[in-house]
């Protein structure tokens, strides 16, 4: 265990780590959020997640950006960004709304066991990733550089650069905004409506399957959100993408309370700290392997997460 | 006829819980329904909001077939409940739930209105705003239920079971507030296995036994009559 | 009953759909047809079409493919089929695409397996099936020390790569302190491990990355903290790619030196043009401009763009067998006794090759190549030092 290697660089660690958290957040913000609603696990969420990536590809490629462009000026990095955002926000949502079209509501309607929905959500899962494997030949996507990485400041050995503090600010933004929709608005109380009591939701007049519509819709900009920090920091897709990180970001979602938002926000940023310190320690390889002891020892002593409230009983 | 419901069949699976009942309420009215646990009155006050699918006969509200329609339409037609066993959200404060109350309507200076008319009918609902519903005693709960469901501004009101585990004291309360809201204009269907209540309140009442309406009249024959009273009235 | 019988068929359709696109990836349309003379051989590409690092695979079967068309061209009573078997680089999808081509008596001779982890897979099927190969890129030394008689080797393998990167660190480069990553695979870890040796005390840190890792964080603060002033990566473009970028996103300046794996412009379109400049690949490969006739011509003429990496190697691999058939060598056995002893000029070097199928010592040739601008360009001829 290499201590002196985890001190030496701690300041470092907890920043990458942190950015890498945000975004496992992001995602992890629609596995809660289905989860809430419907106590189902959509696990067609990490290609959700994958088809973000390449929507803010596609977005970039529509208005001429390319991979090997040179960096562009500081007005056109800001439209290239929101492009992009639009891009993977659009992509991702229509994907996820594919899914509970196409997937799950046919389910609901005949009233199908959990079980059923469980394996659908896999299967609508692997057939996407496959899909659009075969569709770009399961080839790797370069991103066009937005911006030069350099660091902002340094605070003791920290150094924070203006990628990992984008990333970590944007997704807390998101985050919040997210959290004010949900917990402020009229259509953020109708979702938490049907998430309580679905039937006395109906009773005040609230339509169910509209309100599910709009779940999807949240968790897939979210993703897309994500979709588009990853493209920032990684700078690379594929197809097969989705799985690990889905993975990760449900571990989070249920680290910090899976149906609690802001268990969502703490899980991920935990994850992305729990994986950089570990590898610091144990080694790269053992990266997964300390992230998901973490989670099991977690789960043993609060069996809900670390926040562990439900969507419909998490409280502004 | 506000409402009315034509030989109206609802099962849960093969079991039928309702077979064939037939009933209607005018504008203005209470009207009661008692009858034992399991005999349907829950069951026909969800088929009545939508929430329970009939299988065979009709509902109507205004002279308009509304069997076919979804739950959520129902409410903004005219139709609100206050359900059984106080179906508050409990992770929400009392403002919220009664938000909630008004969810389908945009009218805000009619909703700040009849906020304010709840507020007035229950001075401890204002008094706790921002509580949480599920921190608040049953009393407190079967308020806001009831408050809740006037948010909607309803043309007829279901109560399902309100004095179910209150106190005697705040039972009286309850059904006094009732006949305000009646007062007020609005119809009200009541269900109640309080039938001594129930039946001193209301115009008109139905007696639901297993799944089939038995009998009914204004509330003062049912007072009145001997069967009633045996089964329902404790009185030997 | 009759309803849950209903529920579940509701989930035909998408467990049909999911079996579909499986299904589609391993449909090979095994054709047998019965023998008729010597004029329908076949031989096989087998390597990575589709997947992260196909770009390489791409290279080769194009290598392969101008040397069967000009061959047809040549012999138009008597054409070669040229097979494809797309591994996706992945070593688990090896074992039944090997199987597949033993089962095809039709086949006499295989270009490929590409990558030095999938030969591990794939080599000892084609062995039981007496099926002769002769790659033209796996470099792993170890696979011509497993007794595997059909296996031959085009290019010269990681014992004279590794101490060629290795010198090339320590005589051009300068560096003081390397740090050396491998990415667990056949192929890069064995050529990594060359390269410590060939370091020794220089080495100043090492680390592992999965094949198919895309976020690099933790191997990028370790290069960071040791201080190192130059990198050497063992492994393919696909995970290269994003870790460099990664690597220059913290700062990280030392000088990135890596392998024929990554000797591809998937490495640039992964790291960005900026991320990229200035790194160094090795790789026992010749330019395209350097093989010899009207190679480089050719290959430009038909695919429009320049030959890719193992481009010319792949042709010569394949004409190797083109001279059998043309030979009448239309047998397994006959192929291999006709491949063992093969002993002539091909467009990269003289083709002969030794008891292990590897190609004679000083045939070897390592190249090292930068990048300039987002293109890889030749550097220098490193001499092989073993």
């Amino acid at each position: 265990m290499n201590f002196e290697f985890l001190f030496a660089n701690i300041g470092d660690l907890t920043v990458t780590g942190l950015s890498q958290g945000a975004i496992y957040a992001l995602i992890a913000l629609g596995y809660t959020l289905v989860y809430g609603l419907l106590k189902l696990i959509n696990f067609a969420h990490s290609e959700v997640f994958m088809m973000g990536t390449f929507g803010a590809l596609f977005a970039w490629q529509l208005v001429g950006l390319h991979e090997n462009n040179p960096i562009p000026s500081v007005p056109m990095m800001i439209v290239y960004l929101l492009v992009g955002l639009v891009g993977a926000a659009v992509w991702s949502g229509v994907t996820a709304l594919a899914v509970e079209f196409v997937a799950y509501r046919p389910l609901r309607r005949r009233n199908a066991p959990r079980l059923v929905f469980l394996i659908t959500a896999i299967g609508a899962s692997l057939a996407i990733s496959e899909a659009v494997g075969i569709a770009t030949g399961r080839q790797q996507f370069g991103m066009p550089d937005l911006f030069k990485t350099t660091t902002l400041v340094t605070i003791g050995d920290a150094h924070i650069t203006n990628l990992d503090l984008g990333v970590i600010v944007a997704a807390i933004v998101m985050m919040v905004v997210l959290d004010q929709f949900i917990n402020r608005t009229r259509l953020g109380r109708g979702i938490r409506a049907v998430a309580q009591d679905s039937d006395t939701a109906a009773l005040m007049g609230i339509n169910k399957n509209r309100v599910i519509v709009l779940t999807f819709v949240l968790g897939g900009v979210m993703a897309g959100a994500a979709a588009l920090l990853y493209n920032l920091k990684i700078g690379v897709t594929r197809a097969d993408i989705g799985f690990l990180l889905g993975i990760k970001a449900f571990t989070a979602a249920v680290l910090g309370g899976i149906g609690n938002l802001r268990g969502a926000l703490l899980g991920g940023l935990a994850l992305g700290l729990v994986e950089n310190y570990g590898s610091a320690l144990f080694g790269t390889s053992w990266r997964d392997v300390v992230a998901f002891a973490v989670l099991v020892i977690i789960l043993m002593f609060r069996p809900t997460g670390l926040l562990g409230e439900s969507l419909g009983k998490a409280r502004a | 006829m506000l409402l009315e419901l034509q030989d109206l069949v609802v099962s849960y699976g093969r079991i039928e819980a309702l077979h064939g009942i037939s009933l209607g309420i005018e504008q203005g009215e209470i009207v009661a329904l008692i009858g034992a646990n399991g005999a349907g009155k829950t069951t026909t006050m969800r088929a009545i909001s939508g929430l329970r699918a009939a299988h065979r006969g009709k509902i109507f509200l205004e002279g308009r077939d509304i069997t076919r329609m979804r739950a959520d339409r129902r409410v903004v037609q005219g139709i609100s409940q206050a359900p059984e066993g106080r179906g508050i959200f409990p992770g929400m404060t009392v403002m919220e739930n009664l938000d909630l109350g008004c969810y389908t309507r945009r009218d805000a200076a009619m909703i700040a209105e009849d906020r304010e008319r709840v507020f007035t009918l229950f001075p401890r609902l204002a008094e706790r705003r921002k509580q949480l519903g599920g921190t608040m005693s049953g009393g407190e709960q079967q308020m806001l239920t009831i408050g809740r469901a006037l948010m909607a501004r309803p043309k007829i009101l279901l109560l399902d079971e309100p004095s179910m585990g209150l106190a005697p004291m705040l039972i009286q309360q309850i059904f006094a507030i009732i006949k305000e809201i009646n007062g007020q204009g609005t119809t009200v269907l009541l269900v109640e296995q309080n039938a001594q209540q129930a039946l001193s309140l209301a115009h008109r009442a139905y007696v639901l036994e297993t799944g089939s309406i038995v009998r009914s009249g204004t509330g003062e024959e049912l007072l009145a009559d001997p069967a009633v009273q045996e089964a329902y009235l404790g009185v030997a | 009953m009759n309803s849950r019988i209903k529920r579940s068929l509701a989930v035909l359709p998408v467990a049909l759909l999911v079996a579909g696109a499986m299904g589609a990836c391993s449909n090979n349309g095994n054709g047998t047809t019965t023998a008729s003379g010597k004029c329908d051989s076949k031989i096989a590409f087998f390597g990575a079409l589709t997947g992260p690092n196909a770009n390489l695979g791409i290279n080769i079967y194009n290598g392969a493919k101008l040397a069967v068309d000009q061959y047809n061209a040549k012999n138009s009573n008597c054409k070669v089929t040229l097979v494809q078997k797309d591994s996706q680089g992945d070593e688990k999808q090896a074992p039944a695409l090997a199987q597949n081509l033993v089962q095809d008596p039709k086949v006499v001779g295989v270009v490929g397996p590409a990558f030095s982890g999938e030969s591990e897979a794939a080599d000892g099927i084609l062995e039981q099936g007496n099926l002769p190969l002769i790659t033209a890129s796996a470099t792993n030394p170890t696979l011509a020390q497993k007794g595997w008689k059909v296996f031959h080797r085009m290019l010269g393998n990681d014992a004279s790569q590794g101490p060629a990167a290795a010198s090339y660190i320590k005589d051009t480069v300068k560096a003081k302190k390397v740090f050396v990553i491998d990415d667990t695979t056949a192929y890069g870890k064995g050529l990594a491990d060359q390269v410590k040796k060939s370091l020794g005390g220089m080495v100043g840190g090492t680390d592992t990355v999965q094949p198919k890792q895309t976020d690099f964080q933790a191997t990028v603060a370790k290069v960071k903290a040791s201080k190192a002033d130059a990198i050497f990566y063992g492994g393919y473009y696909a995970e290269a790619g994003p870790f460099v970028k990664q690597l220059r996103a913290a700062n990280v300046n030392a000088k990135f030196v890596s392998d024929d794996g990554v000797k591809d412009p998937g490495f640039v379109a992964g790291a960005g043009k900026a991320s990229a400049e200035g790194s160094v690949v090795t790789c026992p490969c010749i330019p395209g401009d350097e093989a010899k006739g009207t190679f480089f011509a050719d290959y430009k003429k038909k695919f429009g763009k320049e030959p890719g990496t193992y481009g010319p190697e792949a042709f010569d691999s394949a004409n190797v067998f083109l001279d059998g058939i043309k030979a009448g060598k239309t047998s397994r056995a006959a192929m291999l006794s006709f491949v063992n002893s093969y002993d002539k000029d091909g467009v990269t070097k003289h083709i002969k090759f030794d008891k292990n199928g590897e190609i004679a010592k000083s045939e070897i040739v390592i190249w090292s190549y930068q990048i300039k601008g987002g293109e890889i360009v030749k550097d220098t001829e490193i001499k092989a030092t073993s």
